[in-house]
């Protein structure tokens, strides 16, 4: 075996590195365990609706705004902000062909 | 070296440890990050226009670069020193970058042609106005690189000199490990979707993290062996940073990239934009692509195929001994796919007698680069 310079502690490291990692990347690689995960992640989101819906009944029998019209109230906002912004950006475009059209003629 | 002499060092070291180990614990190793001065000349939503500071522009037509959507555009400007953009600048060319920011709410059903048909034309018409040039270079990196093919394929009379791309995905059914997990779990796009419509970095972070386990775990063992070196500690604070630090990527664009995974468009010549069908074959531009044979994110067999689907007469693909970052930083960036890039460019430029002035930037939104301040901030 060649001599090496590196400390004891990573050649421990580096031995256990080699052992550990090609199983840990099949897993992390595996569709089960991906899907797996994913469906505990649907589940969490789904206890998550259940007791955020119980919440929102709960503002709107108060007669106030909940979470999640707050949060239907950012999305409309953010399509409205985009569609200006396609607007804004190609009206530019066609007013810069324009002016270019008028310095050719 | 006497024994004498191995224990002072150790000694010494062990002292330069602690100093560090305090500095990381606590948070304050991290170096300033994208510091080449800079102004931003253009906004749009959360995008921005910056143009680097440049007393000697040797080169023209100016240089567009495109960053890619799924991380921090820093990385192209890591340190001084170590950053690409500042290569660029200092090899003579005027340099613009169009950075996306985070994308928030009203990103949520961004598009692929959002980036293809309007940003990256505006930015050029801004870039245009703004040098007096008609033509740019195009550059893009990863998924900027994708962008940038696409701009150039959809719009062919677009006023483009050349166009450079680095590690550009192009084969969606060879995206390695990523690839097939994403084919093969039929994971619903929407099910992974935040509650503002995009996809979380949080789940980006996490798909690139799965391709490498032991990555972090690596990491931290190599920082805490080389503790004692400032130098080592501040690169490994910056690239780690980095590496931890992604973005949203728009739903739409998420969509779209999904679908891609399944029909994989480029390849089959299936590749729809604004109803309009795109070639790749229609790009005839000089054209230049850097791919990286130690890729584990885009591998070379995703990214290599491209060469042929480009039309270009003048068009060369470059394998540089490098990973995926390794083309836009460190040594193998430096000696490799930089200095190739420089020399590909100049070779497509024209030399310029004048000197710019554009470091007052009279024309930008702000007035320097401490302005801007981290790209994190963004």
């Amino acid at each position: 075996m060649p001599p090496t310079d590196k400390s004891p502690l990573r050649q421990a490291y580096d031995a256990i590195e080699r052992r550990v990692a090609p199983p840990l990347t099949d897993v992390a690689g595996n569709p089960d365990a991906v899907n797996l995960l994913a469906l505990a992640g649907q589940g969490r989101r789904f206890v998550g609706r259940r007791i955020e819906g119980v919440a929102t009944s709960m503002w709107h029998l108060a007669n106030l705004p909940a979470r999640r019209d707050v949060q239907r109230l950012r999305v409309q906002i953010g399509q409205l902000d985009r569609e200006v912004r396609r607007l804004t950006v190609q009206l530019e475009l066609e007013s810069e062909r324009r002016q270019e059209r008028d310095e050719r003629a | 070296m006497s024994a004498l002499d191995r224990v002072r060092r150790e000694v010494e070291r062990n002292a330069l440890r602690a100093r560090n180990g305090i500095k990381v614990a606590a948070g304050t190793a991290r170096p300033a990050l994208g510091q080449t001065p800079k102004d931003v000349v253009w906004r749009r939503g959360r995008a921005e226009l910056w143009r680097y500071h440049s007393d000697d522009v040797r080169f023209q037509p100016p240089l567009l670069f495109i960053p890619s959507l799924f991380n921090r555009s820093y990385i192209l400007d890591l340190r001084p020193g170590n950053s690409f953009m500042e290569r660029l600048v200092g090899a003579g060319f005027d340099v613009y970058l169009l950075d996306w920011g985070v994308p928030d709410v009203s990103d949520a059903a961004n598009t692929l042609e959002d980036y293809v048909d309007d940003y990256i034309p505006a930015a050029i018409n801004v870039i245009r106005r703004q040098s007096g040039y008609d033509q740019i270079n195009l550059m893009g990196y990863c998924f900027g690189g994708l962008l940038a093919v696409l701009h150039a394929a959809h719009h062919p009379d677009s006023p483009l000199r050349s166009l450079t791309v680095l590690t550009t995905p192009c084969d969606f059914h060879e995206f390695g490990a990523l690839g097939d997990v994403m084919r093969r779990t039929r994971i619903d796009t929407e099910s992974v979707l935040d509650e503002d419509g995009n996809l979380p970095a949080r789940i980006i972070s996490q798909g690139f993290k799965s391709l490498t386990p032991t990555a972090d775990a690596t990491r931290y063992v190599n920082l805490l062996e080389k503790l004692w070196s400032d130098e080592y500690v501040a690169a490994d604070q910056a690239m780690g940073g980095w590496a931890n630090d992604h973005v949203p990527l728009p739903g739409g664009v998420a969509r779209q990239l999904s679908a891609w995974t399944d029909t994989n468009p480029l390849i089959t010549d299936r590749v729809f934009l604004g109803g309009d069908r795109v070639h790749l074959a229609d790009i005839t531009l000089p054209f230049l692509h850097l791919t990286a044979d130690r890729d584990h994110i885009v591998p070379e067999a995703c990214s290599a195929p491209l060469l042929g689907l480009v039309g270009s007469q003048d068009k060369q693909q470059l394998r540089i001994d490098a990973g995926h970052v390794g083309l836009a930083v460190g040594k193998s960036a430096h000696k490799g796919s930089i200095p190739t890039i420089i020399e590909f460019l100049k070779q497509r430029s024209e030399a310029v007698a004048w000197t710019s002035s554009h470091s007052k930037a009279p024309t930008s939104t702000r007035s320097s680069a401490s302005s801007v301040g981290s790209p994190t901030e963004t």
